[in-house]
């Protein structure tokens, strides 16, 4: 590493340091409906939606109730991208006359979009076409991540609410989202991206001549209108086959800056906000302190673990699957934010990390993905955390554990336990069934222990509703079209329902005044006991499978053995 | 009914901002503001196409500066990797064919070859090279095109020209556009037929 390296990462964490609190600020304003600087723009439009739809923005919604309204428009955003896959050869804006995508498939992407995991088993420029790009997948990055943030902000609404039945109304968080944050925040950075070379068209693809003679087709396509909201959204679908590797995708190490600052960017400024709506800054404060401290010690690892020499390979530098453009450095800085984020984007590929690298990215999926995470996910799924910490701080001394002033009852602790277990379960169940099946054997490229690593990771990104992949595995056979995809449903579904069913009741009690018996957690004891839960649960439910995988493969790599 | 009918309606609106006049407005301004950049920074040399400054291209004859090694064979279409693992005997056997073939082409010794030239990129179509995976190849194109002394000084002086330095000084790697260095190296030093 140069030094040039260390400052480009002094100035990643300085630009998230920086436009954290500044958006966290705004958000706090936009998405409780007080009036920001686009108001005279935006209110016309959003009441204008409100209007066409007969939604009444005042009125309020039960938590099982959020929650049909969160199943039927996930529905349709479900429905609306697979009809446009199945039947994309008769509608327009198909410039390479694609075929119409195979069942499978199409139920994989379409659940995969609608989840915000943005799983690729497909190419973008040879199997879909413009339409399908921007009417289907784009408007799901822009609506996946809106309903993260809209059950973020119910969760929120449950733990600041006095006795309340209802937890906000979802089709209002949703536009908002939508229009006061996504929007406005990816029209200035798809330009940025433009300025750097990301392309944006609607023409066919281009048959040249090279130089030597030969023929090359250049794909085009609308490109960065939708890189700009996979990266905000923590979507991380690319509009090409290799994602932000592809040269037309992420041409400049500035649009790479740019990229991996808007994986963490929305998801870190959600912690500001948290802190300025419930006025517990400091305790917000601490909750960063933790995922930037486990951001940070992910990332020196996974450094450390690229620059170490393979006795098996005898390259100066582990480039495979690396551009010269990036490098380590950049590589790995991303392969970081995108796993602790669940995001899911790439710019190296994560199936020729070294095999700690590789591991870290892992586990930063297997933890939930808590490490700033996903657009609103990231953030209600670390707050599952530490009403867990709080709980077990309360049986360790022996009293009715507290959040926030409330009471935490024992329906409040089942619903997170099962929001933290089920993904987990799905992974290590998946795992296990795809290791047994000869079938599902066969997908896998690289033998040896780096195998097992390919199937883990499948299920840990699908469960997790990453999307990232070691993407030598084959995905696209129909058990892991099928299987993935129903991995992604109740990675999604089998947390926001617990979260919000968690809300519903939280929303109900009465806020206690704080006492000198309140567990504090607004200090470095309770970020140290954080740090030390999320650990032991992650290493609890993995540390085997991680230990056979990576860990089994580094020690043999470090003896020069290979497969 | 009134449920679905929300759901349904505010699905159909949203999809219109955020699925057509979003991308609309993007292209509309991209195009006016960057109009080569959006169109995929293409290359024009005596009035026709010739690919994209982004885009790598196969170069197999000695007369021309070479790219990384390719997993799609510089087929965009679809792009892909080799995603061959760290302990991947395959990798192992690949990266040690191209480090003889290479030293054997360049009259060098096989531990010196630069990493990027042994390994495949993510992308298979990764436009640039290191300085010293250029500056490598300068004897064997040299020899090639048949160039004297002072001619190898004037390539060696175009390497140095072509090197995109760290945008802003720190962020990525120093590299060298392949597709631009060999058309001026074609206008530059013609190739003796």
């Amino acid at each position: 590493m140069t030094l040039e390296n260390f400052l480009s990462l002094s100035a990643y964490i300085g630009a998230l340091l920086l436009l954290a609190p500044l958006l966290g600020k705004y958000m706090a304003r936009a998405l409780f409906g007080e009036r920001v600087f686009l108001s005279p723009i935006l209110q016309p439009v959003e009441q204008l939606i409100y209007r066409c739809c007969v939604i009444d923005p005042k009125s309020e919604m039960h938590w099982k109730k959020y929650a049909i309204a969160t199943a039927w428009f996930s529905l349709f955003g479900f429905l609306a991208v697979f009809l446009l896959l199945i039947f994309q050869h008769r509608l327009p804006l198909n410039p390479e006359n694609f075929q119409g995508v195979s069942y499978p498939l199409a139920f994989n992407i379409a659940i995969s979009f609608m989840t915000n995991t943005n799983w690729q088993a497909y190419s973008g420029e040879s199997m879909l076409g413009y339409l399908v790009q921007t009417a289907g997948l784009s408007v799901q990055n822009f609506l996946s991540a809106a309903v993260g943030l809209a059950i973020l902000l119910a969760f929120i609404r449950g733990l600041i609410s006095k006795n309340a039945a209802k937890i906000g109304n979802f089709w209002v968080d949703i536009v908002r989202s939508c229009l006061y944050v996504l929007l406005p925040l990816s029209l200035i950075f798809s330009l940025f991206l433009i300025s750097q070379g990301v392309v944006q068209n609607f023409s066919s693809y281009l048959k040249v001549k090279t130089l030597e003679g030969l023929e090359q087709i250049l794909p085009m396509g609308p490109a960065a209108s939708q890189i700009a909201i996979k990266q905000l959204g923590s979507n991380g679908g690319g509009f090409f086959g290799v994602n932000s590797a592809h040269p037309f995708e992420n041409p400049t190490p500035f649009s790479n800056f740019l990229q991996v600052l808007a994986i963490l960017l929305v998801p870190a400024a959600l912690v500001y906000m948290f802190g300025v709506v419930t006025k517990q800054r400091k305790h917000a404060f601490m909750i960063f302190v933790v995922m930037l401290s486990i951001f940070l010690s992910a990332l020196l690892v996974s450094l450390w673990s690229e620059h170490l020499p393979n006795p098996a390979l005898l390259t100066a530098r582990s480039l495979e699957g690396k551009e010269q453009r990036f490098g380590i450095t950049d590589s790995i800085l991303w392969s970081s934010a995108t796993t602790a984020a669940s995001n899911g984007a790439i710019n190296s590929m994560h199936d020729s990390l070294s095999p700690i690298a590789g591991g870290i990215a892992l586990l930063q999926i297997l933890l939930g993905e808590i490490i700033f995470g996903g657009v609103g996910s990231g953030l209600y799924c670390m707050l599952l955390f530490v009403l867990l910490t709080v709980f077990l701080a309360g049986l360790m001394v022996g009293r009715t554990p507290e959040y926030l002033g409330k009471k935490l009852d024992s329906f409040d602790i089942q619903m997170v336990v099962l929001a933290i277990i089920l993904p987990s379960a799905v992974v290590l169940i998946g795992a296990g069934i795809s290791i047994t099946l000869p079938l599902a054997h066969e997908s896998i490229l690289n033998q040896g222990p780096h195998g097992l690593s390919e199937i883990l990771y499948a299920w840990a990104s699908a469960a997790n509703n990453n999307g990232s992949a070691f993407a030598g595995l084959n995905v696209n056979t129909n058990f892991y079209n099928l299987g993935l995809g129903i991995a992604m449903l109740i990675g999604r579904f089998g947390v926001i329902v617990p979260v919000l069913a968690l809300a519903g009741n939280l929303a109900n009690k009465k806020p206690l005044p704080k006492s000198s018996a309140t567990f504090a957690t607004d200090t470095p004891i309770f970020a140290t006991l954080l740090v030390f839960i999320i650990v032991t649960i992650g290493a609890l439910s993995f540390f085997p499978a991680l230990v056979l995988g990576p860990l089994t493969e580094h020690l043999l790599m470090m003896t020069g053995h290979s497969f | 009914m009134k449920f679905i009918y929300q759901a349904f309606m505010l699905f159909a609106l949203m999809s219109l901002i955020a699925g057509v006049f979003y991308p609309a407005l993007v292209t509309t301004i991209g195009q006016l503001i960057f109009r080569d950049k959006s169109m995929g920074s293409l290359i024009v040399l005596n009035g026709e196409v010739i690919g994209s400054k982004l885009i790598a291209q196969s170069f197999k004859k000695s007369q021309y500066f070479w790219p990384r090694p390719s997993a799609s064979n510089f087929n965009a279409l679809p792009s892909f990797a080799s995603n061959r693992g760290p302990t991947s005997k395959i990798l192992a056997e690949q990266i040690h064919k191209r480090r003889r073939d290479l030293s054997s082409a360049h009259g060098m010794m096989a531990g010196n070859i630069p990493a990027d030239l042994l390994t495949t990129s993510a992308s298979g179509l990764d436009p640039h090279i290191s300085l010293e995976s250029a500056r490598m190849q300068v004897k064997r194109i040299a020899k090639a095109r048949g160039l004297d002394e002072k001619q190898k000084a004037e390539v060696e002086k175009l390497i140095d020209d072509h090197l995109d330095y760290r945008q802003f000084g720190i962020l990525g790697e120093n590299r060298i556009n392949v597709l631009s260095l060999n058309i001026f190296l074609d206008q530059c030093c013609k190739a003796k037929e």
